[in-house]
């Protein structure tokens, strides 16, 4: 009798136990489905995806634009290839974004010029593109090419056309043969004004 | 072993996506921060050598030239000087500045007129295969401006609303100009742009007056 006493309490106190951790365990699952709510699966697809298109669209521009470089609109659809890259803005020439020179008001100071002010060929610049002429020589032939003499110039909307010549005067004088100015593509009413910034 | 299986679906849908989030989050802003988004094209533009452009066999190359300055734009064909155009002063540029007020240097040009007269030249039966244009700057003209000249020059132009032509036209406005479309051509493999003047040869600059 006593023992069937015994016997109810405790299974009395099991049961009790068992509803106890059954509403804890029920008391933990509702607060962990309330922090699982918040699914970041969709938004993680998301940024992947615009992750994946900015990484495209940032590799795969053949040239870089440098800040300062207010470059001009024009309707030419020809699009640019990998080749030497030189530009020219406001406050110097760079050869692939290394400056070469500085300019004062959108000149080459006399002194750097063969034959001072009236001259046609830029002395440091010069120098710097015999350095790369070699350089794409030695590439051009360890590929079995041959050195095609091709320069991209990107150059200020406001570069004054003596500046324009100069420097092209000096590449050819290294080697260079074939010219090509970087644009923007845009309209004919736009063309020759540089992109308005916001 | 099915308990085991569930622990793990659980352990798995509990990844901790904070770091990566985190990551994400400062990527993009400073990717789009860096992204162009302007399409970057080319023109190509020869510049002969110092020596070059003595005519070979005695007779003087056909050449047409446009001179540009902030006076305007004169154009000499082949031997002869175009005379200035109605309304311009005489014995100066063939073409002079329409808007001298404006702001922007390339807005000061009569792009219009420089368009009418290349196109009118286009179509002369002794010019109408040649396809270079020698041009020839001040020495202060901006970079602008010659980009604009060179895309007036390359290709003949139709009015918008003109699906038909075979070949450029004179244009009436400067409205007209910059809504118009440029003539395709058929060739090999599709169609391309119809070329007025489309090979650019640049000359050394003139001293400016």
């Amino acid at each position: 009798m006593a023992d069937d006493k015994l016997l109810d309490k405790q299974s009395e106190m099991e049961a009790e136990l068992l509803d106890h951790l059954k509403a804890k365990r029920k008391a933990k699952r509702n607060t962990d489905s309330g922090k699982a709510d918040v699914t970041l699966n969709s938004m993680m697809d998301m940024m992947t995806i615009i992750l994946v298109f900015l990484l495209k669209s940032y590799g795969e521009e053949p040239i870089t634009i440098l800040p300062n470089t207010d470059v001009p609109i024009s309707t030419s659809e020809v699009l640019p290839s990998d080749m030497t890259v030189l530009t020219v803005n406001k406050t110097g020439i760079f050869l692939l974004g290394t400056r070469i020179l500085d300019l004062s008001e959108g000149k080459v100071p006399a002194n750097f010029k063969k034959g001072g002010e009236q001259g046609l060929i830029i002395e440091p610049l010069e120098a710097t593109l015999r350095q790369e002429v070699e350089k794409l020589k030695g590439l051009a032939q360890a590929s079995g090419k041959q050195f095609d003499g091709d320069m991209t110039i990107i150059a200020d909307q406001s570069t004054n056309y003596r500046l324009l010549v100069e420097v092209m005067q000096t590449a050819i004088g290294t080697e260079f043969k074939k010219f090509r100015f970087a644009v923007i593509q845009g309209g004919l009413s736009q063309s020759g004004r540089a992109p308005v910034h916001q | 072993m099915r308990k085991v299986h569930t622990t793990n679906i659980e352990e798995a849908e509990s990844l901790n996506l904070t770091p990566i989030m985190n990551m994400v989050l400062v990527l993009i802003p400073l990717m789009l921060l860096n992204v162009v988004f302007m399409t970057i094209s080319v023109i190509d533009v020869t510049m002969p050598q110092r020596s070059a452009g003595i005519a070979q066999n005695g007779e003087p190359p056909k050449r047409l030239q446009l001179f540009i300055s902030k006076q305007g734009f004169t154009i000499v064909k082949g031997a002869m000087t175009l005379p200035a155009i109605s309304g311009c002063p005489e014995g100066g540029p063939t073409i002079c500045p329409n808007e001298p007020s404006a702001s922007n240097e390339t807005d000061k040009q009569n792009w219009l007129e420089l368009y009418n007269t290349l196109v009118g030249i286009k179509q002369e039966p002794d010019w109408q295969d040649h396809e270079t244009v020698e041009i020839v700057g001040d020495s202060s003209i901006e970079f602008g401006v010659l980009v604009k000249a060179m895309d007036i020059a390359r290709y003949q132009r139709v009015p918008q609303s003109d699906s038909t032509a075979l070949k450029g036209k004179a244009l009436a406005s400067k409205e007209e100009l910059n809504e118009s479309r440029i003539v395709m051509t058929e060739v090999t493999g599709g169609k391309t742009n119809l070329g007025m003047f489309p090979v650019v040869v640049l000359g050394l600059p003139t001293v400016a007056q």
